[in-house]
């Protein structure tokens, strides 16, 4: 089991597809046909997730878009992501401290 | 490139008849289906007859079909889908290279090449209703694919004036048919009862009725004495009625209009139209109208999907709770109308 930490770096799993909307967005998982609404904050979330930021970019980029403190950030996009990733929806790119090539 | 009698006849094998050529103006795109027999073209004459009449040499999709052995799937094919499909049976849908393959084993086979713009269907000489079933549908929506048209389980209605169509989309059983029945006796224009076209123009998202033959129950035809339909029924009491028949009873729409507004259909025990957020609205119709498989979304699914965001991004929405029956129907007129 995959422990999201602020150095965990996210990818959309290859079978998901996310349409962004004005009040969330629609993630479809191709493999499966599963569909899942996500509110504004999730959209938010996910929109910023790219393979390449960590955790703690993407509750930096959520204080920036919502009047929210970073630690209250923090721990909800960790709180999200764990959902996420137990859906399928996203999966671990990698945790940035267990990088060999830096 | 448009079928040539030279093809059609290299390709036979059980039939020697000169071709049948049938084509049909959908849109910008051109649709040339043909046969050996008459009968073979029956089910895309119920689905688009009413949009026939085309010169051949202006299609941009064409279609044999023909009766004979059914061929296996190539071995290195990609399988996308297999198990049935309601009153059909088994169904496997396979990939490989740039062709698909839909196969009834041992009763039917198509196998459609989007990039060489054209599609084969083998019947077997056993099972002529093949012809007719889902093999046409599957093959309609590749052609629209090529020029951007996505078909919606959806009915339409154009709305008085010129202000634009209205989608109903509800899961099969729900009582779209019905539903759109009688918003066009109250004085919405009729443009289908099942399946809607969409293409995306400059200014918006315009939809355009495909006119396939209504599907009418026997409650439906007893609370709308106005049809006029004779007591033939089928095992599932229904019958088929040609859309062009249900005129002057109520007007129909042929254009493609803009869509104005969406509307999801559930039954419920009062009458009620409330608005419906996008996102709910694309959950319901992504599960309605987009088909995954083992596979991920094929190029073409991918591109429903987001057709239908857009339509959600765009057009305002609205959950409509009918009671069984028709009442309330003519106030919701009213208000779509207002």
């Amino acid at each position: 089991m995959n422990v999201i930490t602020e150095d965990t770096v996210l990818a959309f799993r290859e079978a998901a597809s996310m349409q962004p909307l004005a009040d969330g967005a629609v993630i479809l998982l191709a493999d499966s046909g599963q569909l899942y609404t996500a509110n504004s904050t999730t959209e938010a979330i996910l929109r910023h997730v790219d393979g390449q930021r960590r955790v703690a970019d993407l509750a930096a980029a959520l204080c920036e878009e919502f009047d929210i403190g970073l630690e209250a950030a923090t721990a909800d996009v960790i709180e999200i992501i764990e959902r996420l990733v137990g859906e399928g929806v996203l999966g671990v790119a990698r945790q940035d401290g267990q990088r060999t090539d830096a | 490139m448009c079928i040539s009698g030279d093809r059609d006849d290299a390709r036979m094998t059980s039939t020697r008849r000169m071709p049948i050529t049938r084509c049909y103006d959908l849109g910008p795109t051109r649709l040339a289906v043909a046969a050996g027999r008459d009968d073979l073209l029956e089910g895309f004459e119920r689905f688009l007859g009413e949009r026939g009449g085309l010169d051949s040499g202006a299609c941009t999709f064409s279609i044999t079909i023909r009766t004979g052995g059914v061929e296996p799937v190539p071995d290195d094919a990609e399988l996308l889908y297999s198990g049935p499909l309601q009153d059909e049976g088994d169904c496997s849908f396979a990939r490989a290279g740039q062709r698909y393959f839909m196969s009834f084993p041992g009763e039917a086979q198509m196998v459609i090449d989007p990039v060489g713009r054209g599609a084969d269907i083998v019947i077997s000489p056993d099972s002529p209703r093949r012809a007719s079933g889902s093999l046409v549908p599957i093959a309609v929506e590749y052609a629209l694919d090529l020029e951007d048209q996505q078909v919606v389980h959806a009915a339409g209605l154009a709305l008085p004036g010129e202000r634009g169509m209205v989608l109903v989309s509800a899961p099969s059983g729900t009582g779209k048919t019905t539903t759109a029945l009688a918003l066009a006796r109250c004085g919405l224009r009729f443009a289908a009862d099942d399946v809607m076209v969409l293409r995306r123009e400059r200014d918006g998202i315009v939809a355009w009725g495909l006119p396939r033959a209504l599907n009418v129950h026997r409650d439906t035809a007893a609370m709308m004495p106005w049809l006029a339909l004779p007591p033939e029924w089928n095992r599932l009491g229904e019958q088929s009625v040609p859309r062009r028949s249900i005129a002057p009873a109520v007007v129909l729409e042929d254009r493609e209009l803009p869509v104005a507004r969406l509307l999801l259909l559930q039954r419920g025990d009062r009458t009620a139209i409330e608005p419906l957020g996008a996102t709910e609205m694309l959950a319901a119709l992504a599960a309605d109208n987009v088909r995954y498989s083992t596979a991920g979304l094929t190029p073409l699914q991918d591109r429903r999907f987001g057709m239908l965001a857009d339509l959600a991004r765009q057009v305002p929405a609205w959950r409509l709770t009918l009671p069984e029956g028709l009442e309330g129907v003519g106030m919701i007129a009213t208000h779509l109308g207002e």
